[in-house]
Formats: structure tokens, sequence, C-alpha cells
């Protein structure tokens, strides 16, 4: 679960580095400092993530579940950003 | 190369997609079900539902009582613990060189014995791995338990990879094409799409073929790594099929070797085996070494008594452990004392055969415990789907090109076998599982009647998707699957099986795990329905009336 939050909130934060996604979430566009920094700060936690996983499940099995998480939580990620495009449309 | 190489490719991704596109989404649909195939055979045979887990060394200890009783000259007995895949208790054994008519066998014993080998028999006589004669148990009373014979979950992992009434070589040939094709798919697919990272999670729903590209490339994207990993190990496993000349990797699905102790001492002691095998300590000590449940338990025995125990993991917690993913660990005991005489690690030799294992392993999933089956079984999903949604973009995109005017034979053909492959295929498979419970338990050959049921089904969805006006036939086919699946939670205890309340109360999750999936599976297929409905209903009202009859023919061939 530990793992699932990291990379969901890593996924989130690098979505919000994309300037689609952050024109949707904000209403405005991303400096060039701001993307680099948010996607800097969502690679950061992917790798914390990842040794969190080889921590937890070994340095065999760690990758394989990272895999399989990081899958899992890219979909809830891509659920949450659709979702809210959807939502700031009908508000507008 | 006219058009660049981004344009080359992505013709190959159409075409590759698309002549093998059907056959990918049934290998995938399927598959994507056999990481769970035990449980589903589980499902499938409702006199197992009550089966009471219970500890490996009392389930041990009833084992071997009752093997003594059916077998006792048997010259190697074997027992499946219960695991968290499946309750039950299997013994078998070996009979070879023994003497069939054992007076030592009490008269129903002997029933048993011949019962169970008519049965290895049949079931050893539709294929795959040759197994002993042997009997189920449940593992808290001994009672001998007579599920159902049943195709299972078993067929559905079988025609992933071998299809089914076709000659073994043909159907792993084809396979092996349609999963070469798939891998040049995903290939080609990702040179060819220009926005991989800008359009990372990217999802436009309502807006036609931009939503279909959308949903097609975030099911690929997204799960990439399980795509590439499930395909390249695919042709790994397939690749005795498909390059003969290279000798096999000596794995595969199904058939694992033996590890035996041939070197067995001489027999001694005539007290009951319940009391004469320390079983107790030999799973202790085993479960210990391990720090890993044990699987599997083999008796070695001469005139009557055994001489050493092995004894098998029930997972690997190793990649690198013997091909085929299998447990690949194995310890063999002196059965009186409970001393280690052998261990047996079949690590990889070297490198190479340490990821092609590795892959295999992958592949299989038998290493997994049930938190990433069911991410496998979640990247399963999403393959399946990429696969479909690949499907008809191709029919969309040629739709929206020719704006209304008819299409072709061919592209009737297309969308009649994207119905019958997407809908079809699971309202097949739902109607699998519901004619495991209508047709009677005593029905001779039920398991072929079963099978014969989902082919029928499925060529049935096909000639429906042929003369049905291509929206009807998918609205109509979706309700089917939808009600069709959700119906199996209720069929259940009204055909013998333990209901949903009672299974998750009891802790069965195979049970209720199975009623919860096709709960959730028969809601997507209503609720895909009722977009669908709705879109039409959306799309009828907004169209301007033709003015002219050949107009009107031409709108009602195509609306749905």
């Amino acid at each position: 679960m530990i793992t699932l939050a990291l990379i969901l909130a890593a996924f989130i934060v690098m979505s919000l580095g994309m300037d689609k996604h952050h024109r949707v979430f904000f209403d405005g566009g991303l400096s060039k400092p701001k993307r680099s920094a948010l996607k800097g700060c969502a690679w950061l936690i992917l790798c914390f993530a990842f040794v969190v996983c080889c921590k937890i499940h070994g340095p065999q099995f760690g990758p394989v579940w990272f895999a399989g998480i990081a899958t899992v939580a890219a979909f809830m990620t891509m659920g949450l950003v659709s979702l809210r495009t959807t939502i700031s449309k009908k508000a507008r | 190369m006219k058009g660049g190489i981004r344009q080359s490719n992505s013709w190959l991704h159409g075409w590759a997609g698309l002549l093998l596109g059907w056959v990918m989404f049934a290998i995938f649909f399927t598959g994507t079900i056999a990481f769970f195939r035990h449980e589903v055979t589980f499902w499938m045979q409702p006199e197992l539902h009550r089966t009471t887990a219970v500890g490996h060394e009392e389930a041990a200890k009833v084992a071997i009582e009752r093997l003594e009783a059916i077998a006792p000259q048997a010259r190697e007995w074997g027992v499946v613990l219960p695991s968290e895949r499946n309750p039950t208790l299997r013994i078998s054994w070996d009979d070879a060189g023994a003497d069939p008519d054992n007076p030592a066998s009490a008269p129903a014993d002997r029933l048993l014995r011949d019962r169970a080998e008519k049965q290895a028999e049949i079931t050893n006589a539709r294929g795959g791995r040759p197994r002993d004669p042997g009997l189920l148990l449940d593992p808290a009373t001994g009672d001998v338990l007579t599920p159902r014979d049943t195709a299972g979950g078993e067929f559905l992992y079988r025609f992933h990879y071998r299809l089914h009434g076709l000659p073994n070589e043909l159907g792993r040939w084809i396979i092996g094409l349609a999963t070469f094709a798939m891998f040049i798919a995903i290939i080609s697919g990702i040179i060819t799409h220009k926005k991989i990272f800008t359009d990372f999670f990217t999802f436009r729903a309502g807006k036609g073929q931009r939503s279909w590209l959308d949903g097609h490339n975030a099911m690929a994207v997204l799960s990439l790594p399980f795509h590439l990993m499930i395909t390249f190990s695919g042709l790994l496993l397939l690749g005795s099929t498909l390059l003969p000349w290279s000798g096999g990797g000596g794995h595969g699905h199904g058939g694992h070797g033996r590890a035996g102790n041939d070197e067995i001492v001489a027999a001694s002691g005539t007290a009951p085996e319940q009391d004469r095998i320390a079983s107790d300590r030999i799973i202790a000590e085993g479960q210990s070494i391990w720090g890993a449940p044990a699987g599997r338990m083999i008796f070695h025995r001469v005139n009557g008594v055994t001489q050493t125990v092995e004894l098998t993991s029930q997972k690997n917690d190793d990649l690198t452990l013997r091909p085929g993913g299998g447990p690949g660990r194995t310890i063999t005991f002196d059965a009186k004392n409970a001393e280690v005489v052998e261990r047996t690690d079949t690590e990889a030799e070297n490198a190479i055969a340490a990821t092609d294992r590795t892959m295999v392993a992958l592949h299989l999933g038998r290493f997994a415990p049930w938190q990433f089956r069911w991410l496998l079984f979640v990247a399963g999903v999403a393959g399946t789907l990429m696969i479909a949604t690949g499907l008809v973009l191709w029919s969309v995109k040629r739709k929206e090109k020719r704006r209304g005017a008819p299409g072709t034979v061919g592209h009737r053909l297309v969308d009649s076998l994207n119905i019958a492959a997407i809908t079809g295929l699971p309202l097949a498979t739902a109607a699998y599982f519901w004619a495991s419970r209508i047709i009677s338990a005593a029905s001779p050959d039920r398991a072929n009647l079963e099978i014969s049921i989902f082919f029928a089904v499925w060529l049935g969805s096909f000639i429906h998707a042929l003369f049905r006006p291509d929206g009807k036939a998918w609205l109509e086919q979706l309700i089917a699957s939808g009600l069709g699946f959700a119906s199996l939670a209720v069929l259940n205890p009204l055909s013998g099986g333990m209901d949903l309340v009672t299974a998750t109360s009891r802790g069965n999750w195979i049970v209720a795990g199975f009623d919860l999936t096709v709960l959730v599976t028969g809601a997507v297929f209503l609720l895909a329905a009722n977009l669908l409905a709705a879109r039409a209903t959306r799309n009828s009202s907004a169209q301007p009336r033709p003015s002219n009859t050949a107009a009107a023919t031409e709108l009602a061939r195509e609306a749905p």
C-alpha cells in the first residue's frame, strides 16, 4: 500500500508537470522552471518508491512488484485526471 | 521508405494488429482468466465449496491414513497439500509392480481405487500431463470428495496457448504466429505513437475516434512493461515450436519432471504408516528451511513401507528456479526420523538460463501471491482492452472515412468478427460457466459438453453479428454478456455452491472472489450497453430526417 501511495503521488505530481493537465487543473500555463521542478519531484518520489518496494519485497521481486503497482497507479492517475477534466468542463 | 518510418510502422501496426487481432484477443482474454485457473475450476465444482481448511500437518496425517487403506502396496504415494488456491487434499498413488488384488485393501477401498484408476484413464485421454490415479479428500475429515467432472479453468488455460480441437503442434503454431504479430504490433505501436509522454495520462471521453485512440494508447502505454513481458515470454515458451531446431528450452506449459530419489534403502518396520512416518517433523523442518509453505509430498516406498519423503515447496521464492515457474525447491527426508537426506534447488546454471527462467516464471505467475496475481489479472485485462480498442478503432476509422456510405463485404466481415470476438467470447465464457452448473453432474462426458456449449455460443454470437445491424448486435451481445456474468453469482447458490454472503463470512475467498468478479464484470458489460444505447438515442435524435428512400435505407442499415 505504501508503494502504491508513493507511486500514485509521483504520477499525480508528474501529470501536474505536464502542460495539458496543468492547464485543466489550474486554468493557467506552466512556466518552464515550475514544470522542471514538478517533474523532478515526481521522479524523485518514483525512485524513492522503487527503493521502498525493493526493501519490502527483496531485490528480485521488488522490481516486479514495482512494475505491477505502477501500472495500477498509472490507471488510477489517468482516471483522476480525466475525471477532473470532465468536472471542470461542467463547472464552466 | 515512402512516407517515413512512422507512417511505415503505422501501416505495419494496423495490419499486424488486425489480421491476427481476433486470435490475440482470444489469447489475452483466456490467458488472463488462466491466472486464476485453479480458482475457476474450484468454483465450477460446487461439491468442493464446503471443504474445511486445516493445517498441513493434520492434512498430511489424513492423507497417509487414506493412502495406507487404499494403496498399501504402491511403490509411490503423492500428496498435494491444501493451499490458498485450493483447500482440498489430493492423494495419488503409483501401483506399478504391485499386486492389483492386494488383500490388504478393504472392499470399499478397492472400489475407490478402481474408480480413481478409471477416472485417471479418462483424464489422461484428454491430454496434458499424465496423472497417477488419485482422489480428492476433505482435509479435515478425510472424506472422499466426488466433484463433478469439468473441463474447468484448465480448458481456458490450454486454449490460450494451443487452441482446441486442433493437433497440438498446429495450435501452438497459430498461437506462436499471433504472439509474433503481437510483438511486432507492440514495437511498431511504440514507434508510431508520436506523443507517448505528452499524452501519458490522457483520455478524452465522448470524442469518437479520438476517444478510441486515447483508450487504445492508454491501455497500451500504461501497462507496456506487462505487454512486453507477456508477449516476449510467450514467444520463449513457444520457442520449441517456432524454432524446432533450437532443441527446446527445457520448459513449456505443463510437463514438469519429477526430481526423484532412486536410491532407496531396504525396507524395514511393520507399524502403521501414519505412526512410522514423521510427517509433522518433515513438514515443519521443510517449511522452516524455506520460510515458505510446503506444497507436495512424494513418498518413496519399498514393499509397502515408506523409506523417504520428498517435500516440495508450494511456491518459488526465487524467479530463476526451475523452468516452467513451478516449485523448484525439494528436500528429501528420511521417513522415520525426518533427517534431511538430500536438498535440491534447481538453480539456473548461467545468466542466460536465469533470464529465460525469470521471463517464463513471470508469464506463468505461479510464484505469485494472490495480491500479485490480481496485478497480473488487471494488466491482462488492460491488454485485452488494448486489443479490443485497436480492433474497434480500425473499424471506426474506416466508418468515419466512408461518411455514412455502406462498407464493403470486408468491412462488414471485420465488424462482425469484432463483435464475435469482443462480446461473443465473454458471452461464450459466461455460457461455459453456466454449463458447468446446468448440465447434470452425472452426465457422461460432461466436460466435453461444457466445451461444446462454449463453442456453440461463440459461433452463435458470430452468426448473430452477421445478420444484425452493427449497433444492435453490439448492444444485444453486451446485454447478454452482462446478464450472463452477473447471474452466475445467483446461479451459484441455486446449483449447490456456497452463496456470496456465506463465502465472505467464512473467508472462502475463492468462491467469494469469483462471485464478486463476475458481478463486477456483468456490471461493466451492462454499463457499456447503457452508454451505447444512450449514444444511439442521442445520435438518432440529432440526425436530420432523410429526404429520400435510398438514404433512409442506408441510414437504417448503419444506425444502431
